[in-house]
């Protein structure tokens, strides 16, 4: 079961970084493409370039939260927090744990209201790509909610991992 | 107060839409006798400006007044007065139609999509004024192969490629070293919005006022601050509203006067456009309108009509 | 009352070890509970920020920085940083300093440069057994040097706030980011003098020819990219992404350090260090919502009115402010909330826009490096693995020379307004 999980977030993984890297290289192409258009052939030059490398941005970033969770890459202070005890660290750790969990779904349950918002009212680009905004909104519950599950999944682990320590401490 | 309506407006405190939405805010407090307060946030401090429309509708904001091309994204229609059929009108006839029925129209399209309460009749920013550095331009045709900086939106796109010109959309803060670097030779922007970034250290030297389109905005309230009030200072919104648009759009109107007077002190030329030259141009971008009502999902009928009124209030 | 409670919860969470973005928006969330105002606006208000050519600007920057970093660009710049430093003690953090300023020239954010950097130089510097807090702390304070030589996107937002002209401020950067460079090479050959720092090896004048030859594709990159910008040949969003663009192509074809199959690791990577702070940005840009809406930048401003204080107290008094927001805000929110503020007092004072551009964004650099919340410390900490307390004691004393230079910024307004009014014009 739990090689099961694991490989599958291994795959998962991967399939992420690699999205993550096609993204960020279209609109790194885009950008460069529209640049260079623009002095050799501006009458090509389409009105949307610039917006869909917004999109493409902001998705991959929102795509990389959920490996950063799992990385315990976000930044925090933790002048205070290093010269707790060892027990006290192991709290405050459940608490960030339980406050990420919740910030998260508050978030995710938030952007799924602005996504039902935008596909209900027809929310529309200003280009004349005419972009359904919603699939940009997307980006914002996918990437906090993935966060959440991860949160989830550490606490469940570090909860069963105490209950463990504290019946072999027994 | 009893009441406090907040509103958020993306232009700095000086600019006409913030003034206007002060001497509003005094007059409720005044006449409710205290009861109403209207608190203004300026300078985008809450929602910039095409986002405000969606902070309203989700009831995030009580009060704002987007530009018509803001709400243009949930209601096409609302972009109406940049399509090729404004191209030149007088103030008087665009007042006809969005103090008419067709304006009644369109803010009840407003109101039903956005579920927002348009409070009345919308005011001014004034005209879109075109903006050159070395040559000057004195007929329409003179647009033909200068890359212009617009802001953005279909309907201007198409409108400077009939013009035969090439439209551009650069952000507002890059305009500055784009006209010092010969990136694009022109601008369509207000006298206003050029005076406060003292586009003339940038090398603006002319204007062509043109008449390009009329930018105005609209005065939306989110539902849940407008069932908040009583209908007594409902009524008192929407007639101290009514008795102030017009007072307004004339402090718009003068804004835009002493903007150019300040262009015209640090060296940019106006040249006022030739009314024949203009009606020739419209007929001209005309040809173009069915494609831009298209491709902007515009309603066709609603489009007629608002020809129909156009041409009644010639 | 409500400020007070915010506030005792933001110590608290902050001091628990609750990552950033979380206080701060969990913080967020409150202030939205407490106004009554639907949450669906929060999630909206994260997807309007992050729909920006601004801050598009910051991952291709960051992409850019990454591939230079592991593609031997940082590392050219370096040796060619080395042949103008010379043969001084301390010589390795005097390259840091030149070649950060080389480094700046292309890269609109301090963290990106910091990270570039620290990356390349703080391993270098351990090895020729340079303390830990000195190394880290030239390397955090000269990174701030990012965002003062243009292009520099808090520049830029503020020049968007206070609708002053982006060229002018971005020439008005210059000679404040010279001064800083040349006062922290002054304290950098005080210190290695007085603390017997290892000597660096003479280099041979072929040496030195190699490391100029070298570098020329690295120094390529800052020449199309800030003669893009001066020349308006691109904005500074296409700058980043033409910048991306140079940076892979030069790594991968020229160092050939980066092979084709790792850049989407790379980029991946890339994107990831920026969401670290994208979500920051996010959650800082909510909280920073709900003071404006709670009426507390709003209260200050009437105060500051109400005192009549003329110009030069005024300043003093922004800068107080604005140090003790910088210590818990990050450097995007505080330009957002206390600019917009302020303006109308800075208008009435008569006091120029670009002179005061350049004061805030000093103080943004001094907020990179102040305790609790600078990123630049964050991000040293992380490449270093030293502890906070070390890191914090390394970037003190620069912190003094910054608000040396601060202070010299503020009140002779010439040492900002000079170059862009020689350029165009009062
Ligand atoms: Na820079
Ligand atoms: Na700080």
């Amino acid at each position: 079961m739990v090689n099961f999980v694991s490989r599958v977030s291994n795959v998962l993984g991967c399939a992420e970084k690699f999205l993550i890297g096609i993204m960020a290289v279209l609109a790194i192409i885009l950008i460069v493409t529209e640049t260079v258009l623009r002095y050799l052939a501006p009458a090509y030059l389409p009105d949307w370039g610039a917006e869909v490398t917004v999109y493409l941005v902001g998705w991959a970033t929102m795509l990389s939260l959920p490996s950063l969770v799992a990385q315990d890459k976000h930044v925090r202070a933790d002048l205070v927090v290093d010269q707790f005890s060892r027990s006290m660290r192991k709290i405050l750790e459940i608490v960030v744990l339980l406050v990420g969990a919740g910030f998260c779904a508050v978030i995710f349950v938030a952007g799924v209201q602005m996504v039902q918002f935008g596909l209900r009212f027809g929310e529309i680009s200003d280009s004349s790509l005419r972009f359904p905004m919603w699939i940009f909104y997307l980006a914002v519950p996918f990437g906090y909610g993935f966060s959440m599950l991860r949160y989830v999944m550490l606490l469940t682990k570090r909860l069963t991992e105490s209950r463990v320590s504290s019946v072999t401490a027994d | 107060a009893d009441y406090t309506i907040d509103v958020s407006l993306d232009t700095s405190p000086n600019h006409v839409r913030n003034r206007s939405f002060r001497k509003f805010a005094e007059a409720l407090n005044e006449k409710s006798g205290g009861r109403l307060e209207m608190r203004v946030f300026d300078s985008a401090s809450k929602y910039k400006g095409p986002m405000v429309a969606t902070a309203v509708a989700q009831g995030a904001i009580d009060m704002a007044a987007p530009a018509h091309q803001h709400l243009s994204k949930y209601v096409p229609e609302a972009g109406m007065l940049l399509l090729p059929m404004f191209y030149g009108q007088s103030q008087d006839v665009i007042y006809k139609i969005v103090d008419g029925d067709i304006g009644k129209e369109l803010n009840q399209r407003i109101e039903d999509k956005l579920g927002v309460v348009v409070l009345g009749r919308p005011f001014d920013l004034g005209y879109g004024t075109a903006f050159t550095t070395d040559v000057p331009i004195k007929s329409p045709d003179d647009f033909k192969d200068k890359v212009v900086r617009v802001p953005g939106g279909a309907a201007t796109l198409a409108r400077y490629r009939v013009f035969g010109s090439n439209p551009v959309q650069i952000a507002w803060s890059d305009v500055p070293q784009a006209l010092q670097t010969d990136v694009v030779s022109a601008i369509w922007a207000t006298q206003e919005s050029v005076a406060s970034s003292k586009l003339w250290d940038a090398g603006i030297k002319y204007a062509y006022e043109d008449k390009q389109a009329f930018i105005e905005y609209v005065p939306i309230i989110s539902q849940a601050a407008w069932s908040r009030l009583p209908e007594d200072l409902q009524n008192l919104m929407r007639d101290t509203w009514e008795n102030m648009v017009d007072q307004v759009r004339t402090v718009a109107a003068d804004a835009q006067i002493e903007a150019r007077k300040i262009n015209a002190e640090h060296g940019i030329e106006t040249i006022d456009a030739k009314p024949e030259d203009l009606a020739a141009m419209r007929v001209k971008l005309m040809k173009a309108q069915p494609e831009i009502v298209d491709e902007l999902d515009m309603d066709k009928d609603f489009i007629a009509r608002v020809s129909d009124a156009i041409a009644a209030a010639q | 009352m409500i400020i007070w409670l915010m506030l005792a919860l933001f110590f608290i969470m902050l001091l628990a070890g609750v990552p950033i973005y979380l206080v701060l928006g969990c913080l967020a969330v409150i202030g939205w509970l407490v106004d009554g105002v639907p949450l669906i606006s929060l999630a909206q208000q994260f997807a309007n920020e992050m729909n920006s050519q601004t801050l598009v600007a910051v991952p291709l920057f960051v992409i850019a920085a990454t591939f230079m970093e592991r593609g031997g660009i940082t590392r050219a710049l370096i040796n060619f940083a080395g042949t103008i430093a010379g043969r001084n003690r301390g010589g390795l953090a005097i390259v840091c300093v030149i070649a950060t300023t080389f480094f700046a020239a292309i890269c609109g954010s301090s963290v990106a440069t910091a990270m570039a950097m620290g990356t390349a130089l703080i391993p270098t510097m351990a090895s020729r057994n340079y303390p830990a807090s000195f190394s880290v702390g030239t390397v955090g304070a000269a990174g701030t040097l990012g965002i003062l030589i243009p292009p520099s996107l808090p520049l830029l937002i503020y020049g968007l706030i206070a609708e002053a002209s982006v060229p002018r401020l971005f020439l008005a950067g210059v000679i404040p980011g010279l001064l800083q460079g040349a006062l922290f090479v002054a304290y950098i050959i005080w210190y290695s003098r007085k603390n017997k720092l290892p000597l660096e090896d003479r280099m041979s004048f072929a040496e030195m020819l190699t490391c100029c030859r070298e570098a020329i594709p690295a120094l390529f990159i800052p020449l199309v990219v800030l003669g893009g910008i001066y020349t308006g040949f691109v904005t500074v969003s296409e700058a980043a992404g033409v910048a991306a663009f140079a940076a892979i192509i030069v790594s991968v074809f020229i160092y050939r350090e980066v092979s084709l199959r790792d850049i989407p690791d790379v980029l991946s990577e890339g994107i990831r260090q920026t969401a670290v702070i994208i979500v920051i940005i996010l959650s800082a840009l909510a909280f920073g919502h709900w003071l404006t809406s709670a009426g507390v930048t709003r209260s200050i401003a009437a105060m500051v009115t109400e005192w009549g204080l003329n110009d030069w107290q005024f300043l003093l008094l922004a800068n107080l402010i604005m140090f003790v927001l910088g210590m818990f805000l990050e450097v995007i929110s505080v330009i957002l909330i206390f600019v917009p503020l302020v303006l109308p007092i800075i208008e009435h004072l008569g006091i120029d826009p670009v002179h005061f551009g350049l004061v805030v964004v000093l103080n943004m650099e001094l907020a990179l490096l102040t305790p609790p919340v600078g990123l630049n410390l964050f991000i040293l900490k992380n490449i270093s693995g030293e502890r906070m307390a070390t890191v914090i004691r390394g970037t003190l004393p620069f912190v003094l020379i910054l608000m040396l230079l601060l202070m010299i910024v503020t009140f002779v307004p010439q040492v900002s307004l000079w170059l862009p009014e020689l350029a165009y014009g009062r």
